[in-house]
């Protein structure tokens, strides 16, 4: 359960970035709150600056954490499909979630057409929040006119005002293609996000070609959190944890987190779905690692209720 | 002689039969053959609200040489969680018939209308449940409020009480189970083990989704999650129930 | 000349006028043939290249009316295209003005047409076949005398198929007048009813309507230009003053396009077909005219025989140019909007995110922009469909989420799915514990947590063959488990088939990768 105090700091955050947009603000002021205040006061705006492009990196194949034997377990990044990672599409998810809960507007993913491959399933984007019933899904077909294709598809969906956010998995990218995108977000006034499947080679961050984004992040899978429950055994997977490392942000430093998604609308006692619609990112405490069994910690059983019915 | 039940060979306490309109998909006589070719040395008959299928169910448990439990699955209108009662004598027995018998004089024809009311008023028609063998079914999501009827059950009942717990496959059962274990220990009631079995072998789920199909009135493409997972809802053998429930001896 | 291997035998399908003059016809063997005139030249017979041929000049001829369909060989004689020209001939100055432009162009690109005009189908076709040799036009204006008027001609021009004309013909009967004069009951015995339908037929006693090739659209407007256009934006500004003559149209009878053609019809005969489709009924012209112009400027290069590029570009001018909207819908004028363009705009326009799919739809094709529509199932791949966007006529519009959606996982799902379950070696306690390690594409994952299983049964009532695009062959009860490796990624896996029900001990079901978790 979050703490109060969070909870009224999310509101805010969003209340903020309502008041923003709604005023005739500037555009490239609006900015989407990842509502984690570590994250959201390290950003310069107080979140993912909107009518922008952003960009996230695929980590797990080259974790800096690894040792140098794990990073050539993995020399092909390309055998997952060359869609990115779970935890890439849950992160951007995430971000577009967000976006479309605050701008009440639809989401369009744009993909290489890959038969027989992986693609997005929509009750796990809803798990992270992202409805997939408002997403339209943009299929370029992968030979090699793909980069130039999808880019024009991309700068499409960004000029369009009514497009909320625009996620294209596009692995290869120019500078003056990327100007184009962060141009055509300023026009329409959305979030674009660039899933870019393959991370290359170890000095990743400068070995990639400059361009116009506005940030640039690398989301990696970490172990996941045990179960919440302390009468849990211990074995069964909790919720999913992320490295999430801000490579580059204009006008601000880079930073590393432990991230995790807190499934709100998961009842992490019982793993059933409540009513409440998805929950949202917060920072892994290393205290909740280890809970101290305490008696007081269960809920204790509630009387009153017994003597109501009893009557 | 329900003790029996709860020693080491196993015996299915929660039956469902075709004598529960369109959900069993099984005669009586089916289930009790079925659970002597698996060596238990009883059957339970728990159809909901009704005893209908209990003489049935004796003349096949006679026929295959083992004993009947006889009992009812209790589902009440107004969200109280269900209960299988299994009464010990007969005056227990008789004492749950006239329940089920008032319940249907309130309710539409076939239909029987039961409330946490007749359960818990002392001097209603259940009196209490002395005489009787008394097993909790958690609903899907068990609320705050679960472990405190358990321990109302537990209190103001004077019947054994017990914790169902089953195993159906559905993904989330060591979660769940080890949820049940700990509001069982909470609540200080035994945990037993059912299968909720609604057919005696795993053939017979088909007819399982046809019966909800015109229970609902839909067609089997439209009925989606109404239809039944997996085909596990049959009479087990004893070890592999003991493997099952490993975690909770 | 055309020759097909027939029976054993080359024999001719086809003669040109000059060799039948010589004495061949078709049926003759490609043997006889040679002897008669050892210099002929013969090309072996395309029958579909025919038919999309035939196809082709009937495109080409809706420039003179929508209605304009091809006249297969089924019945009888050689194939041909009709034209319905009602209420079209005085755009061209005139039935006879509008045949002489017709044949005109059709000859100067090197087809030798026949052509006859009547005023029922069946004595067009007999005038286009059997009319007077020495000319390429036979206009035929009965106006109720047919049968004299046709009485001359041989029974042949009546549509007839082979069999009949032979079985006649064995009657001594030669001409229409002979076929006419005969008692109609007999003639029905003998030969079926079709003689004497095709009677009636010719002779405008019955109706025959001519089935177009392409529905005739309501919408339609045509340009001709007395200069052929050239440049591509001479081009576009005429496409574009069609398309707002277009939206008037519609505005007119509030109705807005769901589909749009506009055929471009060249100088060398080519046609280009240029289709577009909208998500909802659009009658802005700036919105059509972007729809069309993404493909106008995507149009191939024309194939083309001449010499040079200069001749080359010459064929390639456009001469006329029809924009159609073949698919409407009523369109009430409040539902127009106007786009503000502004960003943030919380009264966003509802056109536009339409108007975006149309676009994308125009230049990806309308397969590859799609929103996914969900199901109850517990099968994982059956819950998720996806159509085109642009045929989807309601658009779900707010973020909202009901508890109870199908979308609602009652476990966790994965964000990513594998269309194709991959195969996986994996090693796991029997019979149904989680596995504790699985090798998938050469790299070994050892798993630190795991949950499961969740053991979904196939759906009985569907056999595995009828589910349109199931890539799951092996359709068994299946065992999901959730699992994380020691690096954290999670995986979805499950297990084809339960190791107590498996009938085969020497093949152990096989485990399946199926997704990715977050």
């Amino acid at each position: 359960m979050p703490a109060e105090g969070d909870i009224l700091q999310r509101l805010r955050g969003r209340i903020a970035a309502i008041e923003r947009a709604g005023n005739g603000a500037r555009a490239d002021q609006a900015c989407l709150p990842l509502g984690v205040s570590a994250i959201d006061d390290h950003l310069p705006g107080g979140g993912l600056a909107t009518s922008a492009v952003h960009e996230i990196l695929d980590g797990d194949g080259n974790n800096k954490t690894k040792t140098t034997e794990n990073k050539t377990k993995y020399p092909v990044r390309r055998k997952f499909g060359e869609s990115p990672s779970g935890p890439v599409t849950a992160f951007a998810a995430a971000l577009a979630g967000r976006a479309q809960q605050a701008r009440a507007a639809p989401v369009i993913w744009i993909a290489p057409r890959l038969p027989g491959r992986e693609s997005l399933y929509g009750p796990g984007l809803l798990s992270f929040g992202l409805d997939p019933a408002d997403l339209v899904i943009v299929r370029v077909a992968s030979d090699s006119d793909f980069t130039k294709t999808a880019l024009w598809a991309m700068e499409e969906a960004l000029r369009a005002p009514a497009v909320g956010v625009v996620c294209a998995e596009i692995e290869e990218m120019g500078l003056t293609a990327s100007r184009r995108l962060q141009l055509a977000a300023k026009t329409g006034g959305g979030l674009g996000l660039l899933l870019r499947p393959v991370s290359r080679d170890a000095s990743e961050d400068t070995a990639l070609p400059p361009n116009a984004s506005i940030s640039r992040w690398r989301i990696s899978a970490l172990p996941g959190a045990p179960p919440e429950a302390p009468w849990l055994p211990a074995r069964l997977p909790g919720q999913p944890r992320w490295k999430a490392e801000l490579l580059r942000v204009r006008g601000g430093r880079p930073k590393t987190w432990q991230l995790e998604w807190r499934d709100d609308g998961h009842d992490t006692d019982t793993g059933r779905n409540s009513s409440q619609p998805a929950g949202g990112f917060a920072l892994v405490s290393p205290l909740r690692d280890r809970p101290v069994p305490q008696k007081t910690a269960r809920p204790p059983i509630p009387h009153a209720n017994r003597q109501a019915r009893a009557n | 002689m329900t003790v029996d039940a709860f020693s080491p060979g196993y015996v299915e306490l929660q039956v469902t039969t075709n004598f529960t309109f369109l959900q069993g998909a099984a005669h009586p006589e089916e289930l009790a053959a079925q659970a002597a070719v698996l060596g238990h040395d009883a059957v339970a008959v728990t159809d909901h609200n009704t005893l209908a299928g209990v003489v049935r169910g004796h003349l096949g448990a006679k026929t295959a040489g083992i004993r009947v439990i006889v009992g009812t699955r209790l589902n009440f209108a107004d969200g109280t969680p269900s209960l299988l009662c299994l009464p010990t004598d007969l005056t227990a027995y008789s004492r749950l018939s006239r329940l089920l018998t008032v319940g249907k004089r309130r309710a539409e024809k076939a239909q029987c209308r039961l409330s946490a009311t007749d359960l818990f008023s002392p001097d209603g028609i259940f009196a209490r449940g002395a005489g009787q063998v008394l097993i909790a079914i958690a609903p899907e999501n068990p609320g705050a409020d679960f472990p405190s009827f358990l321990s109302q059950m537990r209190d103001e009942l004077e019947s054994e009480t017990y914790l169902a717990a089953t195993h159906l496959y559905r993904g989330d059962d060591t979660r769940r189970l080890a949820q049940l274990a700990d509001i069982a220990k909470t609540a200080r009631i035994p945990l037993v083990a059912t299968n909720d079995a609604h057919y005696h072998v795993p053939e017979r789920r088909a007819l399982a989704d046809v019966l909800t199909c015109i229970r609902e009135h839909c067609t089997i493409d439209s009925a989606g999650h109404r239809l039944t997972l997996n085909a596990e809802r049959h009479l087990k053998p004893a070890a592999e129930m003991a493997r099952l429930f490993r975690d909770y001896p | 000349m055309l020759a097909a291997p027939e029976g054993g035998a080359t024999r001719l399908s086809a003669v040109t006028l000059t060799a039948r003059k010589a004495g061949l016809f078709p049926g003759q063997t490609l043997a006889d043939a040679r002897a008669l005139s050892p210099e002929l030249a013969v090309h072996d017979h395309d029958p579909g290249g025919d038919a999309a041929a035939l196809d082709a000049l009937a495109d080409w001829c809706r420039r003179y009316t929508p209605w304009a369909a091809p006249s297969g060989l089924e019945s009888g004689g050689a194939a041909g295209l009709w034209l319905d020209i009602s209420g079209c001939a005085h755009l061209f100055g005139g039935e006879v003005a509008m045949l002489d432009d017709l044949t005109g162009r059709l000859a100067r690109v090197g087809y030798t047409v026949r052509a006859g005009l009547a005023d029922t189908t069946g004595a067009a076709w007999a005038a286009a076949r059997f009319g007077r040799p020495a000319q390429a036009v036979t206009i035929i204006m009965a106006e109720g005398k047919h049968p004299e008027t046709l009485a001359h001609l041989p029974i042949a021009a009546l549509r007839l198929p082979p069999e009949t004309l032979d079985g006649l013909d064995r009657l001594g009967l030669r001409n229409i007048a002979d076929l006419a004069a005969l008692p109609r009951a007999g003639l029905a015995r003998r030969f079926g009813e079709l003689p004497a339908r095709r009677l009636d037929q010719a002779f405008g006693q019955i109706d025959e309507p001519i089935s177009p090739r392409a529905p005739a659209p309501v919408w339609r407007l045509r340009t001709a230009f007395p200069e052929a256009l050239g440049r591509e934006e001479d081009i576009a500004a005429a496409v574009r003053n069609l398309a707002e003559a277009l939206c008037n149209r519609l505005a007119r009878a509030e109705h807005g396009a769901r589909r749009l053609e506009l055929c471009l019809y060249r100088v060398a005969g080519r046609v280009d077909t240029i289709e577009a489709g909208t998500s909802r009924a659009s009658r802005d012209p700036d919105h059509l005219m972007r729809l069309l112009k993404e493909q106008l400027d995507r149009l191939p290069e024309p194939p083309t025989s001449a010499p040079d590029p200069l001749s080359a570009a010459a064929e390639a001018m456009v001469e006329t140019l029809t924009l159609a909207a073949i698919g409407t819908e009523p369109l009430h004028m409040t539902q127009t909007g106007i786009t503000t363009g502004l960003p943030n705009d919380t009264e966003r326009d509802p056109d536009a995110l339409e108007q975006l799919v149309d676009r994308l739809s125009g230049r990806l094709g309308a397969n590859n922009v799609r929103r996914f529509s969900a199901r109850e199932s517990y099968l994982p791949e059956r819950v998720q469909t996806s159509t085109p966007a642009l045929a989807d006529k309601q658009p779900k519009t707010a973020a909202n989420t009901p508890s109870d959606s199908p979308w609602k996982p009652a476990l966790p799902r994965p964000p990513r799915l594998l269309t194709r379950p991959e195969l996986v070696e994996a090693v796991a306690p029997v019979p149904d514990d989680p596995p504790v390690m699985f090798r998938w594409h050469g790299h070994l994952h050892r798993i630190t947590r795991a949950e499961g299983p969740e053991r979904i049964a196939p759906e009985w009532w569907r056999t595995p063959d009828a589910a349109a695009g199931n890539t799951i062959l092996d359709d068994d009860t299946r065992d999901y488990y959730r699992v994380e490796d020691e690096d954290g990624r999670r995986f979805w896996l499950y297990r084809n088939g339960l190791y107590d029900r498996h009938r085969n001990a020497d093949d152990p079901p096989k485990w399946y990768l199926h997704g990715f978790f977050g």
